[in-house]
């Protein structure tokens, strides 16, 4: 820049001139730097800002893609070519592809959380392919069951691999165990919704390995769960995935599942045994039925106690707001700030961004009472689950052939490799 | 054998049903959760906060806003990678390519030359070059690089500024919740448009 020949006085009034012309830019510009730039009359070129370079591998367009895929072969895999063995494949190619190469993130489980925050606030940001992510693995699962399950799941196909000697776990166990992914979906939600936090994502066993760092906790649960899940096939995916309740839940719809034909069984057993879910239900005898009266009297008794039982979970939900408003970040905020601890980070933050105590609390008041409503809505679903597996426990239970339960069978195919009558299953 | 074809079509028409409603769902708050993360990213932009910004359809990553960024240290130790996916770069346009660098050296030097003693980088990440009289480059490298913030927060107290902490997203894993968006006690980060 050449220097300007005017005398000090002159410049002087011209810079106070052009402060005053561009004062407010000003206050928005970043900051006039202390040093001024430097001028290099070697040749000196400023190496160029590297901008990070665009994802091939994980490119969320190829990720969806891959998705669909994986999708589409699982459905292939298991009802046309009905083979284990491609499914086992498939399996291992979503693990290194989505469990490794990606790192588990991000996952149709964790998109759930984001979908719940994003429907309560409006300005969560929600791409197409995290709702694409969210979205595909529930729309196969209305048409053809739990295909993500069976193959696509990184999280599936670790325990699936490592199910090297699967026991059967007693079958009230199993339903009483069965409740927990209905449960735990509730307060994952609510939690997501509220700004609490995601806890799926804070609780995954798994994705310390995928990403090869964690702490010394989650590697110790990540640990203890695979182990578990060498005599207790796919422990996450029957008692713990949120998500699984959602797809269990889709699965009911499914026009396809895999079944075995009454005229080609010959009643070995052997894909009951086989079965690491416990899905495949034997023939029962039919039992005999019920007097009438009784069962409609005690029909009657649920139905009169179900209202107090709503009430009851819809109070016992909303005394949660208190203890969960706490886990809150702003709430640690306002503690800070009432006991007047202005050297904490968060509060010279707050403060710098001109935030206000008194914003703050209302804030705090506002969200106590969401978690409010919240928790009550959450009791009253968990009531609602119970119920729903009291009646699920007194239904008829009845059959004269072997059953697949579409919910349960997450479409493994295992099954298939079992049955002595090549293809019998279907 | 019970008639099972009403039994079907109810089964039929629930599954469009839940299929439409998921669908549409979709849709809506695709289009609804635009870009516009409520906070001073856009100021003074009328359409805040349901902004229907087609970019909305893009992909989304987190970054680090400058302005809020307080250098507290949590990048380097939050994020669930280790090392952190954030990192430290050089806005080499904004640098003063200072002999006393505030962002390289520790505030009491013995002397201005590149010995670890008078390194503030805990790993000696960045590399002073003498350019010519009296200019030095500093350069980061990445791969030692912890994220710890500390050359950011000297150079932004003392220098220009033009050390920054960033969010790479060749190795940032692009959770759905940040751990380190979490603990961030200045709220800095934020999900971006991906560029």
């Amino acid at each position: 820049m050449k220097a300007m020949p005017l005398s000090p006085l002159l410049r002087g009034i011209l810079a106070l001139l052009l402060i005053l012309a561009l004062g407010p830019a000003l206050v928005a510009a970043p900051v006039e730097a202390r040093f001024p730039r430097p001028d290099f009359s070697s040749g000196y070129a400023m190496p160029a800002m590297e901008a990070s370079p665009a994802p091939v591998l994980s490119d969320p367009r190829l990720a969806t893609a891959l998705l669909v895929l994986a999708l589409l072969l699982s459905g292939l895999a298991l009802y046309r070519f009905r083979s284990r063995r491609a499914v086992r494949l498939l399996s291992l190619l979503c693990l290194l592809y989505f469990g490794f190469l990606r790192k588990g993130c991000l996952c149709p489980i964790g998109a759930m959380q984001n979908v719940a925050a994003g429907w309560v606030d409006v300005t969560q940001p929600l791409s197409a392919a995290l709702l694409a992510l969210f979205l595909l693995p529930l729309l196969a699962a209305l048409w053809w069951g739990r295909l993500f399950c069976g193959a696509a799941c990184p999280l599936g196909a670790v325990q699936d691999w490592l199910a090297l000697s699967p026991r059967r776990v007693d079958a009230r166990l199993d339903r009483a165990l069965g409740l927990l992914p209905f449960l735990y979906l509730g307060l994952v939600l609510l939690f997501a919704s509220t700004g609490l936090g995601y806890l799926v994502c804070r609780f995954d066993p798994f994705v310390a390995f995928f990403r090869f760092s964690g702490t010394a906790s989650m590697v110790l649960v990540g640990v203890s769960i695979l182990g578990l899940g060498v005599f207790v096939a796919r422990p996450y995916c029957r008692y713990l995935c949120p998500y699984g309740a959602l797809l269990a839940g889709a699965s009911c719809l499914a026009a396809r599942k895999v079944q075995i034909p009454v005229d080609r069984c010959v009643n070995c057993g052997l894909c009951l045994d086989a079965c690491p879910v416990g899905a495949i239900r034997p023939p029962r005898p039919r039992r005999a039925a019920e007097s009438r009266d009784r069962a409609r009297r005690r029909l009657l008794n649920l139905l009169a106690l179900a209202p107090a039982l709503l009430a009851l979970g819809l109070y016992v939900g909303s005394l949660m707001a208190a203890p969960l408003l706490k886990l809150h970040p702003d709430h640690a905020l306002d503690r800070a700030l009432d006991e007047g601890r202005r050297q904490d980070d968060a509060v010279v933050a707050f403060l710098l961004q001109g935030g206000r105590p008194d914003e703050l609390k209302a804030r705090l008041r506002g969200r106590a009472e969401t978690l409010k409503r919240g928790g009550a809505l959450l009791g009253a679903f968990w009531v609602l689950i119970f119920m729903g597996a009291v009646v699920a426990a007194s239904r008829r239970n009845e059959g004269e052939v072997h059953e697949v339960s579409r919910s349960a069978c997450i479409a493994c195919g295992r099954c298939y490799e079992f049955c002595p009558r090549n293809g019998s299953i279907e | 054998m019970k008639d099972l074809s009403r039994r079907r079509l109810l089964v039929s028409a629930l599954r469009m049903g839940a299929a439409g409603s998921l669908l549409g769902m979709g849709v809506f708050l695709g289009r609804r959760n635009g870009l516009c993360t409520g906070g001073d990213a856009c100021p003074g932009c009328p359409e805040r906060p349901s902004c229907t910004n087609p970019a909305a359809r893009k992909d989304t990553v987190w970054q680090i806003d400058t302005s809020r960024c307080m250098q507290c240290g949590n990048c380097a130790t939050a994020c669930v990678l280790s090392p952190s996916a954030v990192k430290c770069i050089h806005q080499y346009e904004q640098c003063g390519y200072c002999d006393l660098c505030s962002g390289y050296f520790i505030h009491d030097a013995s002397k201005l030359d590149t010995g670890a003693e008078n390194q503030l980088c805990p790993v000696g990440a960045i590399q002073r070059r003498f350019v010519e009289d009296p200019y030095f480059e500093y350069r980061i490298d990445e791969a030692l690089c912890l994220g710890c913030g500390r050359c950011v927060q000297s150079c932004a107290a003392f220098g220009n500024g033009s050390l920054v902490l960033q969010v790479r997203h060749e190795r940032c894993v692009n959770c759905n919740e940040c751990a380190i968006a979490v603990q961030c006690p200045a709220d800095a980060f934020r999900r971006v448009e991906r560029t």
